[in-house]
């Protein structure tokens, strides 16, 4: 995986990063499509103006694909027009962005169910069918 | 004692993987590190062990531990702070007196050359019964917590400078952690308060790679000292074009204007404000139209009026990481 560190700005000069950055999209899908090479731009690693920032997403804009995540916080996930480019934004509790990133992958990590998570799920799921096959049994000794 | 995991320790809370991994990229991107270093990280943070802590309020306003715990809890920013063992904070724990002295020293005894101590407040060193806790004063507190500890964080311009205790006259003597103690790993987290955020990121590069962030020269962590307020000002191009409010309610203050001439100390100060900003990401004080006040800088209360410009405007046009390279490089 390769990435490139992008700074964000809030004022309103332009830095020119916009066309170097749609460029390096470009090229990162190119090296996806040739060699499986997924590419991370974490967009608050380089000069972007607010208005360049608004230019970039509405340039990448929506295609099929658009997931809410709620982990502390929403994040939300957008696979842009061109496929296998997917925009992340991850949002706090106050809905204040804490990181924005621009995905070249044929899907973002943290859409994936985590190991982990299934590992507590499967626990889970074994007790609610546990308590779900004694609630029926018990309504239907009270039929009887 | 072998304190849990902290995959242990978010599982235990209820918080998933994915959580942990939003939280992990964040940080990562906060501390300047690669995207593709997230996977490790998750890995290495989540099998380090839950960190005990000691945490020594000194000669301080309680500013900076209001900063710190006003976050609502659970938040993502607030994650690891939240599953540390704090297992000494005398201002908030219930213990009291010797009971509570009880408790620091069996997690120093319990977690020997492992444990991490956060420090806010300066030391009184010019008669230490200015600030006593249960009877000892600052600074044997200071050189008894400190002498098996892995590292220190100072919170604060206090802890970190001396800060509004050392003012001119310095009636106290107070001296900041650094000029106490020289024999170990010292991090300065300064701001009066400081950004939380800053506190855990130390926090997790500390647990991930068993070492503190790289420095600046104020042995601050580059990731957020490593730029000036007035780097990262959203008011810049009007001081590049010398468009300046004059008064706190002229034309120039109603448009925007730069607030270099109201005595922003912005280009001399070094932290993350303008980016992570305060408030749950509301605004900060150049924002609300109030200058920088310097805060984060050592002796910031002493360098003249907060109101009066810092020099000639030519001093500061267009030297963009000045500073930045000023207190660079110096690694922990
Ligand atoms: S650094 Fe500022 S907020 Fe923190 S204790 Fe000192 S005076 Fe209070
Ligand atoms: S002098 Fe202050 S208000 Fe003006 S651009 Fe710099 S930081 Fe912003």
């Amino acid at each position: 995986m390769t990435e490139e560190l992008i700074f964000m700005t809030s004022n309103a000069e332009k830095t020119g990063n916009v066309m170097p950055l749609l460029h390096q999209i470009r090229h990162a899908l190119s090296q996806l499509i040739e060699r499986q090479e997924q590419t991370t731009i974490d967009l608050r690693r380089l000069p972007l103006s607010a208005s360049e920032e608004a230019q970039l997403e509405a340039f990448l804009g929506h295609g099929e694909v658009k997931a809410d995540i709620q982990a502390l916080g929403d994040t939300v996930l957008i696979e842009s027009r061109y496929a296998g480019v997917w925009l992340e934004i991850h949002y706090n509790e106050d809905v204040e962005i804490m990181g924005k990133y621009v995905h070249i992958c044929t899907c973002p990590p943290i859409i994936k169910s985590q190991p982990e998570d299934m590992v507590l799920s499967l626990s889970n799921i074994v007790s609610d069918i546990h308590s779900l096959s004694h609630q029926s049994s018990d309504e239907t000794a009270k039929e009887d | 004692m072998a304190l849990p995991t902290l995959n242990k320790q978010l599982q235990a809370s209820g918080i998933s993987r994915r959580t942990f991994l939003k939280f992990c990229a964040t940080t990562a991107s906060l501390l300047a590190l690669p995207q593709s270093a997230v996977a490790d990280l998750a890995t290495a943070l989540g099998n380090a062990r839950r960190p005990s802590v000691i945490w020594l309020p000194f000669q301080e306003c309680t500013g900076c531990t209001e900063a710190i715990l006003r976050s609502h809890a659970p938040t993502l920013e607030s994650l690891i702070f939240d599953h540390i063992s704090l297992d000494y904070q005398h201002t908030i724990m219930a213990a009291a007196g010797e009971q509570a002295e009880d408790a620091r020293r069996a997690a120093m005894k319990a977690h020997k050359g492992q444990y991490l101590l956060l420090v806010d407040g300066s030391v009184p060193m010019g008669n230490p019964g200015y600030s006593t806790i249960s009877g000892m004063s600052n600074v044997d507190m200071l050189r008894e917590s400190a002498k098996d500890a892995a590292g220190i964080i100072a919170i604060g311009t206090c802890a970190s400078f001396g800060g509004i205790p050392k003012a001119n006259p310095n009636p106290t003597g107070a001296v900041a952690v650094s000029d106490i103690i020289t024999d170990k790993p010292i991090v300065n987290i300064s701001g009066c308060p400081p950004l939380p955020i800053a506190i855990t990121a130390v926090l997790v590069h500390y647990l991930t790679f068993k070492r503190f962030p790289d420095l600046d020269a104020l042995q601050r962590p580059l990731a957020f000292f490593g730029e000036t307020i007035h780097d990262r000002c959203y008011r810049r191009p009007f001081f590049e074009q010398r468009k300046f409010a004059k008064s706190f309610d002229d034309e120039g203050a109603k448009n925007g204007w730069c607030l270099f001439e109201l005595g922003c100390k912005g280009p001399e100060t070094f932290n993350a404000c303008a980016t992570v900003k305060w408030n749950q990401g509301t605004s900060f004080p150049i924002e609300s139209g109030h200058p920088c006040l310097g805060c984060s800088e050592p002796d910031f209360w002493d360098k003249g009026s907060f109101y009066q410009a810092l020099g000639p405007w030519e001093r500061y046009k267009s030297k963009p990481g000045k500073g930045a390279q000023k207190h660079a490089g110096k690694n922990s």
